[in-house]
């Protein structure tokens, strides 16, 4: 029997033995084969890419399957725009038509508006969704009507009918003020569109009269959608109307806490009196620390005096977190009128309230005896045996010492502590003593960087202010291992072996011109200036991705490479949109003035083009060089009759954070005429400070 | 009758023009910074000032100070956090003012104000 069961099985047993070798390599083949497969079509879309900047039937009949990726699209910038625009309108796969109508968003060319608009009229709500975004990038007025309509149907998908508010709301036009206004007034029927709506007439608010915006956000402010008080509230704290006064007092108990905070803030915003009661009345209540110090920050705004006398009680509450947050506030608005409070403050038997109000007491603005009275109560805490007192009482002498007290920080604090124990504190005493560019902390933060422990851009500058010769060296090779975040330190620093090591990292990674060793080692040569390095970078400069090329140009131009002006003018020309924020950031790393001057020479012109996102990029790249002249231009974007450009302009002087920069648009505000201009630099300077 | 018509002819060109400056929906030009050419001289004073104790007594100080269009620029040291003892560089279009007046400028705006360099 047994026999006869191995007699039986041992023919199959033999056949899955011949088999095996056979079934190991079938998956291997298939593999192969799908491999080949993928290569076959990366290739294919790497042919059909190389045709669409000269063929703009070249997407017709093609699926989505074997359509190029997005990036890719993106990478040939508007180069593109042509062959996407009959993919748009002739290709008859959905995805294929949709994934075309995404890049033209990323390209915001001009150029598409005719075939964008037409494209509304596309049966699939998914082409017609990514179509209405892509009206959004390029805003023009002859899209108005044809927008409204698709708004209007009445089987419009909710989404796309979102997005056509968003859209409309980049395009600035009275029909669209008028359109936004009367959607916002009804009442919602199925899906409340009423944030999108306000958001639209919000960024649009230098077309309305300004008592028919307070209006209309008041109207917001009372309404039942949450999403639109909140936005409401925003818009009243920078109309700063007393008009909006009752109604943001009636949301102080909302039950969302956002809004009640917003609320708040709103109020303060406003500054009037008639508000502190209310104020006044719940501040006792509150029950979260956001919201007291909210609320007695618009106190103190509205009525000093009864903001004094609150947080006196509140000082004294039988809570000592919110004895801690009352100590908090009081150094936050920095009147030497809470001295006396927070010295008080000092004998609480909380070692948290006492920390409290000692930091509190190094943010006072204090006149010449108070600055005595106060040095005189931190000098008995800065020997406490509390670590944490110890701590803030002598960064507080620190405050209040002309010329500061870096001695003491480090030998009480840096040298002082066990670091077992007090690590936290002694790395605190580093930064410190690193940000007043003392020498002896170099090792710590070194350390502290490499380790990932500290960002560099934390302790970036510190290395580029205090130079040395073996910190520069390890930092060198830190770039070298893969650390790309110190590329602009070591850029700055430029080590003693720099160039071969960069030059040989740009050869290296040749076959990936997008990897982080190309970027960064293209920043590198660009920065140290010697011509050696020129054609090497030039070469890498003529690759097809954007990134690599447009710093490839950049470096070559730094390098002496005299047609760099112009091949970064056609760059801004022809790039996507999309990477417009990329160039500006590549270009403003050029520091030699007389590429710097030749470019802008070229770059003026650009700052007006009709192109919005062209003509802020130029911009935002002659703001960064030569800010006392193009500051007025860019107030002339802030103050443009397109919102989009407003948005822009608000966009890119946020990511400028030159201080000089901030000087000029405190001058621009201090002039400025048009209350809604005003309103505008208001909100960026806030967001400065 | 003839001053009745005059009053209707005004009346209506009022009106008309009123009209248009609706119609036509922008705003008559605000005033804004601009541009000062140049050819037109500049001069600088250093100065040390004690700035009334607030938390943006920096920005109050510069927003006051610009109001008079024949400041040019303020620049400021970098002790950041502080309202006392803060140095700053102010440049002026030297043709329409003189340092003194400057100064007296700044002194409106500050609690103290001395020029850079003399003793107190």
């Amino acid at each position: 029997m047994k026999r006869a069961w191995l007699r039986g099985a041992f023919g199959p047993m033999l056949l899955c033995a011949a088999l095996a070798p056979a079934a190991l390599v079938v998956p291997g083949v298939v593999a192969q084969q799908q491999s080949e497969a993928r290569e076959d079509q990366a290739s294919d879309a790497e042919k059909l890419l190389a045709q669409v900047p000269n063929d703009a039937s070249v997407l017709i009949n093609v699926g989505y399957r074997d359509l190029p990726a997005s990036p890719d699209f993106v990478n040939l910038g508007k180069r593109s725009t042509k062959a996407l625009e009959r993919c748009l309108a002739d290709n008859i796969d959905l995805d294929a038509r949709a994934r075309c109508a995404v890049v033209l968003e990323a390209l915001g060319d001009h150029r598409a508006l005719a075939t964008l608009q037409g494209a509304l009229d596309d049966w699939e709500p998914l082409v017609r969704y990514r179509v209405v975004k892509a009206l959004g990038a390029v805003p023009d007025k002859t899209s108005v009507a044809p927008l409204i309509a698709l708004y209007q149907r009445n089987d419009e998908e909710l989404h796309v009918r979102e997005a056509v508010v968003e859209a409309l709301g980049n395009i600035s036009d009275q029909r669209v003020v008028s359109f936004l206004r009367a959607e916002l007034g009804k009442r919602p029927g199925g899906a409340d569109l009423r944030p999108a709506l306000f958001e639209a007439l919000w960024q649009n608010r230098h077309l309305l009269a300004r008592d028919t915006l307070i209006d209309d956000a008041k109207k917001a402010l009372a309404s039942d959608n949450e999403a639109l008080v909140l936005a409401a509230t925003l818009a009243a704290a920078e109309l700063r109307s007393p008009r909006h006064v009752a109604a943001l007092v009636a949301l102080i108990d909302h039950t969302s806490a956002e809004i009640r905070n917003k609320a708040v803030y709103a109020l303060g915003r406003v500054g009037d009196k008639s508000a502190t009661k209310a104020l006044l009345a719940t501040m006792p209540n509150v029950r979260d620390s956001r919201m007291l110090n909210n609320i007695a920050f618009a106190l103190e705004r509205l009525d000093k005096n009864a903001f004094y006398a609150e947080i006196a009680k509140t000082i004294e509450h039988k809570q000592a977190v919110i004895r801690l947050n009352a100590a908090y506030v009081l150094g936050d608005v920095h009147h030497a009128e809470g001295l006396a409070l927070l010295e008080k403050a000092l004998a609480d038997p909380s070692d948290f309230v006492r920390s409290s109000a000692v930091a509190a007491i190094g943010k006072l603005a204090l006149r010449g005896d108070e600055h005595e009275r106060a040095r005189k109560s931190l000098e008995a805490l800065a020997t406490s045996p509390s670590v944490s007192l110890r701590e803030e009482a002598i960064y507080s002498l620190d405050a209040l010492t002309p010329g500061g007290a870096r001695d003491r920080i480090h030998a009480a604090l840096f040298k002082g502590l066990d670091p077992r124990k007090h690590g936290a504190a002694i790395r605190r005493a580093a930064l410190a003593l690193g940000d007043a560019g003392d020498p002896r902390v170099r090792s710590h933060l070194l350390a502290c960087l490499l380790g990932y422990e500290c960002g560099v851009e934390r302790v970036g500058s510190y290395f580029t202010r205090v130079p040395d010769e073996a910190a520069s060296g390890r930092l060198l090779l830190g770039w070298t291992r893969g650390r790309s975040d110190l590329t602009r330190v070591v850029a700055k620093l430029r080590p003693a072996g720099t160039l071969p090591i960069a030059m040989s990292t740009l050869r290296d990674s040749w076959a990936s011109p997008e990897s982080q060793e190309t970027l960064t080692s293209l920043q590198i040569l660009g920065s140290l200036g010697d011509e050696s390095a020129r054609e090497l970078v030039v070469s890498r400069a003529t690759t097809d991705r954007t990134l690599p090329r447009i710093l490839g140009v950049v470096a070559a131009g730094r390098l002496g490479y005299a047609d760099a002006p112009a091949k970064l003018v056609q760059e801004l020309e022809s790039c996507a949109a999309e990477w417009l924020p990329d160039f500006v950031r590549a270009t403003i790393a050029i520091e030699e003035p007389a590429l710097r001057a030749s470019l802008d020479a070229l770059l003026e012109p650009k700052a007006r083009d009709a192109d919005v996102h062209v003509a802020m990029a130029a911009l935002a790249i002659r703001l960064a060089w030569f800010p006392d002249k193009a500051i007025y231009r860019m107030i002339d974007a802030l103050g443009s009759q397109l919102g989009f450009e407003r948005t822009l302009a608000a966009s890119y002087l946020a990511h400028n954070v030159d201080r000089r920069v901030t000087w000029l648009l405190r001058r621009a505000l201090a002039r400025e005429g048009s209350p809604d201009v005003r309103d505008r630099l208001r909100a960026v300077l806030d967001e400065r400070s | 009758m003839r001053t009745r018509r005059a009053l209707c002819c005004l009346a209506v060109l009022l009106a008309m023009n009123g009209c248009a400056a609706r119609a036509s929906g922008a705003p008559a030009v605000p005033g804004r910074d601009r541009p000062v050419p140049s050819d037109v001289p500049r001069a600088e004073l250093e100065l040390i000032v004690d700035l009334e104790p607030e938390a943006r007594c920096e920005e109050s100080f510069d927003l006051g100070l610009y109001r008079d269009a024949r400041i040019e620029l303020v620049s400021w040291d970098d002790k950041l956090r502080t309202c006392s003892g803060r140095g700053i560089t102010v440049r002026y279009y030297a043709s329409k003012l003189r340092s003194e007046e400057v100064i007296a400028l700044v002194a409106k705006l500050a609690r103290t104000a001395r020029v850079a360099g003399v003793p107190q």
